[in-house]
């Protein structure tokens, strides 16, 4: 009686619970990207915490609401289907070209966490060093360029998106799909920053980046 | 030489963190990844720094500096400073400090950094993974310090249980506890953990000098019960007391005469302890015979008593029924029977301590002096059908053999009844409707054997002990 009861929250717990943890980790890692490539001016981010470690965060309402906005279709997406990969692109601002993408590239999300890690140390241990290392993938990639603006692309499938459609329209949030010349990275360097697998997140983030920067 | 291709090699390794991994060497990262004194990472990251500079001519590595000293405050007051900084602020830092104490190198790593959250990050990595040795290689010294002796903290426990106990046992025992509870100090804190570690380790040891098979599972299982670092921390006490008796060696010899009646006491407070919860004869007699045997009783007699006790009591706590105990209740309860329990006798009887029936005798005088009211009672075995709710909620009839007191002793019984409704395990169960077949219902739920002991009124009695206390 109590027993299945506490199976069954257990389970649709943890399912909820794996798309919640990465969605927060992506809205730290845009924010994370944000910060360090410059694309806001410093004064504009506060020191917050995250997996115990301080993180910086942008303060502007609207850039906060559009990540917000971001999110919570990126969880929408995640707990109806597939996201193959959710990519923070920055463009240069009169062309519209792609300079970099910081790609989370994704495998499945598996509902079976509590075995190895029912605490999610490892997990948050693995997340608090995506941090770090992207913090530190300055010296990885080209300096920063300026004058560049950036959006987020999510990698899925028809399905999942039309799943989830309406509720996006609902929420005037609409994504439409990209255009291929936003896609593209002419002459790409791919940076591999940090990847992690456990029983239940496969996930590796890597840089890209084009070799014609200004 | 072998330092100087420690050197070497640190250096190379050095290089490979910053340069092929891009990793950020922090100076305390260094030194706990390699075990090496602080002192020596930040000269190892000194010598890098330069050798990559200067005869290297690789110059895209970042360094961050640790910079103390006397600067003034707000207020224009002398305070002393420290500032972790990139290369580029340091000349600026240094001139406004009046007094630099201290200045080496902090990080080294390829990228910029933004601000301090990498170092941090690093640092608390690492820290988290070397908890116990993080302060290890660190060069501050304090020629007074010196690490605590392992029986102090565990002397205070006792001490804690020895005020609990002295304030709980009765008067008579007083006199004869007197010179022990003598370097007692005042904290009635009675835990049961410590009790029972304690317990348990003198039970260790007791098993190791009497080589009996069962005793160290019996503590295992009691030791997993305690906390373990305070059983730990009993175990060493204890130990010693038992070592300085038998072989006496060399170890804190002014203690141990102080823990002697602490443990001492330790003892009956758990025993004490166990009265309260569980519901037998057992326990009470363990209060009185360790209290009342306290100066002369052998070790041995102590251990044995002891012994039996855990075995009873830790027969209670896990549920099982051990054959071991079975043999050893019957003895006490024949012992019982033929025992006219008489308050003049008490003194005498813990004496004579040289067979376990005498022991069992002063256990079987403990209960009725404890209670102040009854002076003088009758025990008898009495076969009695029980009604009650077992683990699983099912009604159970049984005719047990139980001790009854002729006369009435409804706050013996109570005493007992509530003690185990509290330690067993289907209080947990949280049925508020069985409380007042709960009491009974403890013991046998748990030992699951017919042999139980415990001096059981009718159920009316037991109801009405049910309302008197709780």
């Amino acid at each position: 009686m109590s027993l299945t009861k506490d199976f069954l929250t257990w389970f649709i717990f943890s399912a909820s619970m794996g798309v919640d943890i990465l969605s927060e980790f992506v809205e730290v890692c845009i924010h994370c990207v944000l910060y360090s490539r410059g694309l806001y001016p410093q004064g504009v981010f506060e020191k917050r915490i995250k997996y115990n470690v301080p993180v910086q965060m942008c303060l502007h309402p609207d850039v906060c609401a559009y990540i917000t906005n971001v999110v919570d279709s990126v969880k929408m997406l995640l707990s109806e289907g597939h996201v193959d990969k959710i990519s923070v692109v920055i463009l240069e601002e009169d062309s519209v070209t792609p300079v970099e993408r910081f790609v989370i590239e994704l495998g499945s999300l598996k509902p079976n966490w509590t075995e190895k890690d029912p605490h999610l140390f490892q997990t948050e241990q693995a997340l608090r060093g995506f941090l770090l290392k992207l913090s530190v993938t300055d010296a990885l990639l080209h300096p920063a360029s300026k004058d560049v603006t950036w959006t987020v692309h999510v990698h899925t499938k028809d399905s999942t998106l039309s799943a989830v459609d309406e509720q996006l329209v609902q929420k005037e949030f609409p994504w439409v799909e990209a255009e291929e010349k936003q896609q593209q990275l002419k002459n790409s360097r791919l940076v591999p920053i940090k990847s992690y697998s456990s029983d239940w997140l496969n996930m590796q983030l890597y840089a890209e980046e084009t070799d014609e920067k200004s | 030489m072998t330092s100087d291709t420690d050197t070497a090699l640190l250096q190379e390794n050095i290089e490979e963190y910053v340069n092929d991994d891009n990793k950020v060497v922090t100076c305390k990262w260094l030194s706990l990844t390699h075990s090496i004194n602080i002192n020596e990472a930040k000269r190892a990251l000194h010598v890098f720094v330069d050798h990559q500079r200067n005869k290297g001519g690789n110059d895209d590595i970042n360094v961050t500096y640790f910079v103390a000293g006397l600067g003034k405050s707000k207020d224009g007051h002398l305070m002393h400073k420290c500032a972790v900084l990139p290369e580029s602020e340091l000349d600026v830092v240094k001139r406004s400090l009046s007094a630099v104490t201290s200045c080496h190198i902090f990080s080294v790593q390829k990228a910029k950094l933004k601000d301090y959250t990498p170092l941090y990050m690093t640092d608390y990595e690492v820290i988290k993974d070397n908890l116990n040795k993080c302060n290890k290689f660190s060069s501050i010294k304090c020629p007074w310090v010196s690490l605590k002796s392992v029986n102090v903290a565990p002397k205070a426990t006792e001490q804690d249980v020895v005020k609990a106990e002295a304030k709980e046992t009765s008067k008579e025992k007083q006199t004869a506890r007197g010179p022990e509870s003598a370097g007692s100090k005042a904290k009635p804190a009675a835990k049961k953990a410590e009790p029972k570690g304690s317990i348990a380790s003198m039970f260790a040891l007791a098993s190791k000098k009497e080589s009996s098979g069962d005793e160290p599972s019996k503590t295992a299982q009691k030791t997993d019960t305690a906390s373990k670092s305070k059983a730990a921390e009993k175990k060493g006490g204890v130990m010693a007391f038992f070592e300085k008796k038998g072989d006496s060696p060399p170890k804190q010899k002014k203690d141990v005469p102080v823990k002697d009646s602490k443990k001492k006491d330790a003892k009956s407070e758990a025993s004490e302890l166990k009265a309260r919860e569980k519901q037998k004869q057992e326990p009470k007699r363990k209060k009185n015979q360790t209290v009342d045997s306290d100066d002369e009783a052998p070790d041995k007699k102590r251990r044995r008593r002891i012994r039996t006790d855990l075995f009873d009591s830790s027969d209670e706590e896990d549920a099982e029924a051990g054959e071991n105990e079975e043999p050893e209740e019957e003895v006490e309860q024949m012992e019982e029977d033929n025992e006219v329990p008489d308050k003049g006798k008490e003194d005498e009887e813990p004496e004579k301590m040289e067979e376990e029936q005498k022991e069992e005798e002063v256990i079987a005088d403990s209960p009725k002096t404890s209670a102040p009211n009854n002076k003088k009672r009758k025990r008898t075995k009495k076969v009695v059908t029980k009604h009650y709710q077992d683990e699983e909620g099912f009604m159970v009839t049984k005719k047990e053999t139980v001790w009854e007191s002729e006369t009435d002793d409804e706050d013996e019984a109570p005493v007992k009844e509530t003690a185990t409704a509290k330690a067993s395990a289907s209080d947990t169960m949280g049925k508020p409707a069985n409380k007042n077949t709960k009491p009974k219902a403890e013991p046998k739920g748990k030992a699951g054997a017919k042999k139980n002991t415990s001096p059981q009124k009718s159920k009316q009695t037991s109801l009405m002990s049910f309302f008197k206390k709780k």
